[in-house]
Parts: C-alpha cells; structure tokens; sequence
C-alpha cells in the first residue's frame, strides 16, 4: 500500500516541527527516514500513523485520504523507540492483543489466536518465551515482541521508531539485516526512523534525509551517498574533509584521497598526526599545511605509503575527485 | 605513634557507642509518643465501651438511633467514594494524558479541600443551599432539601476527600506516560477496551490505595458534615456525630461503645491499606529496574 504524503505542517506552540513535508512512499518500499535529532523524524511518523493530527496538509494511503481517519481505522503497524510493550501482560497476551481488540463478528477463536501467535513468536524466534512478561526480557527480545505484536494484525504499513536504537551494535547489525528480509518475505511498505546513516544506507530502499522539519533530499542510497543535493546531506551521509583553497574550499570523503611520500604536483604537504589500524583499512590523521582543521584519509592497510610510516613524518596528499 | 592510632580508634568507638545511645533514645521516645497519643487512647476507648460489660455495649451499637447512624454515613460512604472514584480517574486522566490551558491551575484545586477547614467547607454549602442561601429560594420552590439532608452530608463527605484518589493516581498515571494507550488504539482497541485492558490495570494499585484513603477519611469525617447535617437523632446524624451526641449528654458507655465500631472499621481499612500499599511500591520498583 502506497503513502502520499502532501503539504504536512505541523507547529508545536511557536515551533515548527514539520514544514511542509511532501513523500509518495511506493508500495512495498523499505524506507529510512534519516535526519539529527530533533529534526522532526518521530512527529513525521505519528502523523502518518494518526497519533498526531498535522496542521496543514493530509496523508493518503493507497490514493485514499485518511486524513480524517483515527489511529485504530488506518491499519498501520507501529514500533515505538521504547516498545511500549504492555507490561502487565504476558508476551503471548502482549501479541494477542490486537486479534482479541477486534469486533466480535471478526474476531477469531481463541485457537486460532493462539496459533497465530505462536506462529509470530516462531518467526521472531522467541517461541520460548511466551509465557515471561516483558520487564523479564532483553532489550532486543522486546524489540522483537514489539515486532511481532505489530504484525499480528496483518498491517499493509509498518512503521517503527528508531527500531534499533537501544541496541548494541552486534545486535542492531542482526536485528536490521533479519528485518530487511521480513520486509521482503511479507508484502509490506515500511517506514522507519533512524539518525544512524550506516543503518538507513544498509536497509533502505530509498533514503529520506530531514534536517530542522524540511526534507533536504530523497533518493536511493548511492544517489544520496554521491549525488548529496547539500552540504549537509553531504556531512550527515558520512564522514568528511574540508580543504582550504584559494577562493574557497572542497569537500572529500576520508577514502577519496591520493597520497604520497614524494612532493607531486597539485599535491599538498601535511604533517602525519595519527595512524590508526582499523581492520581492513586503515586511518591516517594530517595536518595540512596552512590550514589548522584535520584532514582524515582512509586507505586499505597494505597501502605504499603506509609502510614504516611514522608519526611527525610528512606526506601528500590530493583529494581524488576535485570536483 | 601506635598511641595516637589506639586513641583515633578509642575516641571513634566511643563516638560509635554514642551513636547507638543516641538512636535507642530516639526509637525509645518514638514508641513512647506512639503509645501515648495512639495506643493509649485505643485503650481507653475500648476500656469506656466494655466497663458495664458487652450487654450494654452491644445494647448500644443496636440502639435504633446508632442503627440509623451507621446506615446514613455508610450510605454517605457509598454514595461519594464512587464519585469520588470517578472524579479522581477522570481528572487524572485530564491531566496525564493531555495537554490544556489551565492545567496547572486545576492540578492546585485539586488539593484545596485539604487546605481548607471542613467547617468552612460545610459553611459554603450552607451559604450556598442553605434556606437564607443563595439557591435557597429555588430551592425551597421546588421542595427540594439539601441542606439538614442527605444531600448535603453526601456533598460535604465528596468535598472533603475529592483529593485522595485523583493525588494517588495523577504521579502515577504521568510516569506511565501514554506509550501503551497509544500502542493500544494502533492495535485497534476501542477507548472502552484500551481503558479496561490497558489503563486500568496499569493503575489498579495505586485506585485501590487512594480508594482506600478516601473510604477512610470519607467514614470519621465530622467537621463538614456536622455544620450541614443539623444533628436530627436517626435521621441525619452520622456515627462521629452520633458519638458525640452521646458524649455530650454524659453517656460515655455508649459514646465509646459506638467509637469502637469506628475504630474497628478504621482498623479493617488499615490493613486493607496496608496491604494495596504494598502491591504498589512493588510494582514502582519494578518500574524502576526498567
Ligand atoms: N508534544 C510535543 N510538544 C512540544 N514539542 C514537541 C512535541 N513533540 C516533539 N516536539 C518538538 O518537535 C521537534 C521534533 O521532534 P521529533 O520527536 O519529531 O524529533 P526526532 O527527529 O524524532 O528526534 P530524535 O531523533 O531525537 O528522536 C523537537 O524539537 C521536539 O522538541
Ligand atoms: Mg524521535
């Protein structure tokens, strides 16, 4: 199911979080909403979801306007940061939950409830845990409960908030590879916030980058990654260099530089300040001449110009693309 | 050397026995308060109620005067802790869950019956209801009597413990937050099924205790009711005031024998008390390894 977003506003008192926010999300799109803290991310999401009303502009599913509609009548499937799992339920009560909401004419027995929810708890590999209650699991357990809970009701929409946001790195790496391949296993359109790039860059089919309520750019990750449409999209998508030039200055990615431990015409000088090996590549801190901010340059660890490197020595270096 | 270390370590075992003396003073006076200002009274209550044996005091329980009594502020109790139960979820509710002008406003009159005189609160129904008050007329006209009523006893009682339940659940319900309403409704839940399924059972505890405190302050209340209720014996006269019309015409046994019901009443919501708080600060604590 598609989701057109158009013209969404939305003030909190004097502050603006959202400014007219306009998204076609196609259906079955796996999308990041990328953005700093504070950028207007979650108040985005609650406003598809109908937790939150807009100011201006209106949401719609699939060409139909749902504006109007409430949160229980749009059908999304929503994970919140911290789960909101209910804590006085059991998992298998917590995942039940919105089969047993439905209207008794829907509603199905209480067998198949319980099938279904075993079947979910199988999926997200928590079977054994059914009976605990969720303030006796792990973090990232809840985040699967959470998942499950969702889903439970055969959403055409998911969306989830920082899904993996209170996890360790291990466990954010499994969880969102496990989570790109749900969304291809089940016929979804998901949604879901991150202020991680390497995460939006991992699972997103197309990334949207927000900064202060406005959308910056939209597009699928390597259109991001290369083609930034501004400075900063360019600096949140990764880390950066800045170097001074006469009348100006030019933006490179740590890994797009040339060095060498000879002058070289159009190359600049710089003092080594730090090496550090970092698995496959490896880092190298300078100090350009005549400029006082660090330049970072990455290059794979048997690079020539690493052999017998040592601090305080000199070396050159030229960003590869001087576009 | 060794000397100043042995005295260090003399003078701080010293300072330690001191300590010890100090706290057992302390604990000792506490006890000594307690038994004089609460225990003793309890004794002397129940020593008045049984002197000329339990025939008389159960002769006094069963007056039909204290049988009426007992009926009224029971009835009193039945009628305004379930409003009050209702006003205290319904307030908290206002307050936790939503955002409105002049919330804070509201959260501070929600504590003014504890600030105000019971007298001057059943003065202010009189003032109001009254047949010199302001709706005293209509009133009067539509032979409806509110003030010397059950009514007004139902009223003063409501206004003396409107705070209880909606102070015990308001903390509560704002450290809850709204995460699992919202999850709920996302789940298809009805207002109805998100109240019964979520919402209540998350502050099951905390409405039991402040039910509790309420029942409590609800039954011995006696300043505001005595001003509305005009002291008519087997109609509008509640236990405390019943206990005082005995004390007053010089018959202690009975005054007594009647207090003790009150006390016993006040000693079964004690327990009940007790036992809610306790599920409570388990429950906090759970919260707070979260
Ligand atoms: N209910 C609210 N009342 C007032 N201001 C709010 C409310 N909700 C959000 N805001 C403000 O709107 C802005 C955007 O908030 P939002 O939660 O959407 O940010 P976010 O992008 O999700 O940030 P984060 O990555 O930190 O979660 C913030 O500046 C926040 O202070
Ligand atoms: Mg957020």
């Amino acid at each position: 199911m598609s989701i057109e977003i158009r013209n969404v506003s939305k003030h909190f008192g004097a502050f603006q979080a959202l400014n007219d926010i306009n998204l076609d999300i196609h259906s079955g799109e796996l999308v990041a909403l990328l953005g700093p803290s504070g950028c207007g991310k979650t108040t985005l999401l609650r406003i598809i979801a109908g937790l939150e009303t807009p100011d201006s502009g209106n949401i719609a599913f699939h060409g139909e306007d749902v504006s109007g509609h409430d949160v229980r009548d749009r059908n999304v499937g929503f994970v919140f940061q911290h789960y909101a799992l209910f804590r006085h339920m059991t998992v298998f009560d917590n995942v039940a939950f919105g089969l047993r909401m439905k209207p008794r004419r829907e509603r199905p027995s209480e067998q198949i409830i319980a099938d279904k929810v075993h079947e979910l708890l199988a999926m997200v590999q928590l079977d054994w845990l059914a009976d605990r209650y969720p303030e006796q699991l792990s973090g990232g357990q809840r985040q699967r409960i959470a998942l499950a809970r969702a889903l439970a009701v055969e959403p055409k929409i998911l969306l989830l908030d920082e899904p993996f946001g209170a996890l360790d790195a291990k466990v954010r790496k499994e969880l969102r590879r496990w989570l790109a391949r749900l969304h291809e296993e089940i016929n979804l359109t998901s949604v879901f916030v991150t202020h991680d790039q390497e995460e939006a860059m991992e699972v997103a089919d197309r990334i949207v980058v927000m900064n202060k309520g406005v959308i910056e750019q939209i597009g699928a990750p390597g259109e991001v990654y290369e083609h930034p449409a501004s400075d900063f999209v360019y600096h949140f998508l990764g880390d950066s260099n800045r170097l001074h030039l006469e009348g100006g200055h030019i933006l490179f990615r740590p890994h797009e530089v040339l060095l060498s431990r000879e002058a070289v015409a159009e190359y600049h000088g710089a003092e080594v300040r730090d090496i550090r090996p970092l698995g496959a590549i490896t880092r190298v801190t300078l100090k350009v001449d005549g400029q006082n901010e660090l330049i970072e340059a990455e290059v794979v660890k048997d690079h020539d110009t690493l052999v017998g490197l040592e601090r305080g020595e000199r070396l050159f270096i030229k960003p590869k693309a001087s576009a | 050397m060794s000397s100043i270390t042995l005295n260090a370590a003399a003078s701080a075992n010293a300072a330690r026995r001191g300590n010890v003396l100090g706290r057992r003073l302390l604990i000792a006076a506490a006890w000594l308060v307690f038994a004089v200002f609460l225990l003793l009274p309890l004794y002397v209550v129940l020593s008045e109620a049984l002197k000329l044996g339990f025939g008389t005091f159960f002769d006094a329980l069963l007056e039909p005067d204290a049988i009426s009594a007992l009926e009224l502020t029971l009835l009193a109790v039945g009628i305004s802790v379930p409003l009050n139960l209702v006003f205290g979820l319904a307030a908290a509710w206002c307050v936790s869950k939503y955002e409105f002008p002049g919330k804070s406003l509201l959260v501070t009159l929600i504590d003014l019956p504890f600030s105000v005189s019971p007298v001057i609160a059943g003065l202010i129904y009189v003032l109001l209801f009254g047949a010199q008050g302001l709706f005293g007329d209509w009133l009067s006209e539509h032979d409806i009597q509110i003030i010397f009523a059950l009514p007004g006893i139902v009223l003063a009682t409501i206004f003396v413990t409107l705070p209880f339940v909606a102070r015990e659940l308001i903390p509560l319900m704002q450290e809850q937050g709204t995460q699992e309403e919202e999850a709920a409704r996302l789940l298809g839940a009805n207002g109805w099924q998100m109240f019964w399924h979520v919402t209540l059972p998350n502050i099951k505890w905390g409405l039991i205790y402040g039910v509790v405190l309420c029942t409590a302050r609800a039954l011995g209340e006696f300043g505001a009711v005595s001003v509305v209720s005009g002291h008519i014996r087997g109609f509008t006269n509640t236990l405390p005031l019943h206990v005082e019309i005995l004390y007053n015409e010089y018959n202690h046994v009975a005054a007594f024998s009647v207090a003790s019901l009150l006390l016993v009443l006040a000693l079964i919501i004690l327990l009940l008390k007790q036992w809610s708080e306790a599920r409570l600060s388990r429950l906090k604590s759970d919260a707070a390894e979260e």
